[in-house]
């Protein structure tokens, strides 16, 4: 059997704030077109994990990696390695929505536009097409021009879904992407999700064990900076191999 | 403590009620309509002309054009501090800048007059020793800190959330900072260059210094010019009797002032309140 190709690759990544060690040398795999949650008790280095994949940490003063982390195989901390090309290939979305102060065809088109793509035909088509993958279309096709903030938390943060896809990226990743939503606004992302996959690679990261449970296919459970279990989330639920993995599930700590 | 907040009042008051009484008397015998259209301001000569736009017009001159190499100075420079300047290297000059704005204007005026001027008279011909053009540019740079500090406010209070939705969507950082950033300021920004307007509109020092003072209808930037300010000045320092109607003239120039500066600060005030916290 030839080796497997992964979409995502960490190989004993670890991740430093200045002296504090947020993330022990983990080594994690994903396949193409999978859900994959991470879960974990406030301040377990899931977030900061995340926006390794997209160097979100860049900018943060004393923040450094050792370690590889892998997309497509290549190694995204390379020198050769441009940050905002990078960002295209992997969209993120946020923990609270973050529209820009603009409108709403203009929040789609964005990442098109920072590209040099102005021809307004290409706009239109990439608006309608991601306001649809985000289920957002019918709610917003007649009030394209109107601001952004003007929407319900729900909406802006499905457009802030819509925002990143236009970038074609292949790979998305979700920082907790429905906290700040009520139940009606989360179980939409949540179905969002499920139907995203079939394009992208996600990577979610979760605070809300049933909704690890229910959008992915692995999960990772992260512990102290550590990556304690990682395996196909129906197994990680019904027989965690870790102690620590079953209290946690199990609501006994987090 | 309620007769200091008392006394201000009255102050104030006291200023609008001496501007009003005397303009009043000036326009008694000058009529508002020959004040406002004609097109010569010589109230000290013998054939006395009494339109006020050639003074207006040289102090939008010098507003203009201090204005025009505040802005883009001051931006690029807040936006520098802001996106790009380590924090060590913004917490030294953030206050270096601020000293700009505490050099007496009479040394920026004297620095237009004996360095500017001659600096530009040696490639722009025909630029006389007194003009608007080293008046405006030096008193540009005198409001250049007050332009980056109070835009360099307004980006930071930008929440870091629209920062990094913008990074996340593979901006650079030039794309970040004037795509986003500075739109998202742009509230705070443009109060910031109403308040330099409105300094540059009342400075008086560095124009009375090295703008000449010859009210000229005109948009030249070569050659002098007046200001209401320096009109203002130049009769307080001269021989005019008290109470005669040259005398009175610096009243009505003074209430001129007064309106636009006022309606200045209102606007800044106005568009402060209606977009404050917008994005919260």
């Amino acid at each position: 059997m030839s080796k497997k190709e992964y979409k995502l690759e960490a190989k004993e990544l670890n991740a430093y704030y200045g002296g504090f060690h947020a993330l022990k040398g983990i080594n994690i795999a994903m396949e193409e077109k999978t859900v994959t949650a991470f879960i974990g008790p406030s301040g377990c280095g899931k977030s900061t994990f995340l926006r390794t994949f997209n160097r979100m940490n860049d900018y943060i003063e004393g923040f450094r990696v050792e370690g590889e982390i892998l997309l497509d195989s290549r190694d995204i901390y390379d020198k050769k390695v441009r940050v905002d090309e990078l960002r295209k290939e992997v969209g993120m979305v946020f923990q609270k929505p973050n529209p820009f102060p603009k409108s709403i065809f203009e929040n789609v088109v964005y990442g098109l536009k920072i590209q040099g793509i102005k021809k307004k035909s290409v706009l239109e088509e990439a608006a309608e097409r991601t306001l649809r993958q985000a289920a957002l279309w019918d709610e917003v096709k007649d009030k394209l021009q109107k601001s952004a903030l003007a929407l319900s938390g729900g909406q802006q943060q499905r457009l802030c879904i819509a925002r990143a896809l236009a970038s074609q990226p292949s790979v998305l990743l979700m920082d907790e992407p429905a906290s700040a939503l009520d139940p009606i606004s989360t179980a939409k992302v949540e179905e969002l999700i499920y139907e995203l996959k079939k394009e992208y690679t996600i990577v979610i990261v979760t605070h809300n064990m049933q909704q690890a449970g229910r959008v992915s296919d692995y999960t990772a459970f992260f512990y102290i900076g550590e990556l304690v279990e990682y395996s196909k989330t129906k197994a990680m639920f019904t027989s965690p191999k870790d102690t620590r993995t079953q209290n946690y599930i199990t609501g006994r700590f987090g | 403590m309620w007769l200091s907040a008392v006394i201000t009042v009255l102050i104030t008051i006291s200023i609008i009620w001496v501007l009003l009484s005397e303009s009043v008397k000036f326009f008694s015998e000058v009529s508002i309509v020959q004040f406002l259209t004609e097109k010569e301001w010589t109230p000290l000569f013998a054939d006395k002309k009494f339109g006020i736009l050639p003074l207006v017009a040289g102090t939008l001159l010098t507003t203009t054009i201090a204005i025009a190499v505040a802005l883009p100075i001051g931006l690029t420079i807040a936006v520098y501090l802001n996106e790009y300047a380590h924090i060590r290297f913004r917490q030294i000059i953030k206050p270096m800048l601020e000293v700009l704005a505490t050099i007496p204007t009479v040394v920026y005026g004297f620095f237009a007059l004996t360095v500017v001027t001659p600096f530009l008279q040696s490639f722009i011909p025909g630029l006389a020793g007194f003009n608007a053009l080293s008046a405006g540019i030096v008193m540009g740079i005198m409001i250049i800190p007050m332009i980056s500090s109070l835009s360099e406010d307004a980006i930071s209070s930008v929440p870091r959330s629209l920062r990094e939705a913008a990074y996340g969507m593979g901006s650079t950082r030039l794309q970040t900072a004037f795509g986003v950033m500075v739109p998202a300021a742009s509230s705070g920004i443009v109060v910031s260059v109403i308040l330099a307007i409105s300094r540059a509109v009342g400075e008086t020092m560095i124009v009375a210094i090295a703008a000449g003072q010859q009210p000229r209808l005109t948009l030249n930037p070569l050659v002098p010019i007046e200001t209401i300010t320096t009109y203002i000045v130049q009769v307080t320092l001269g021989d005019v009797p008290h109470g005669s109607l040259e005398y009175r003239t610096i009243f009505a120039a003074g209430i001129t002032l007064f309106v636009f500066t006022f309606a200045l600060n209102n606007i800044s005030f106005w568009i402060k309140k209606k977009y404050q916290e917008k994005y919260d």
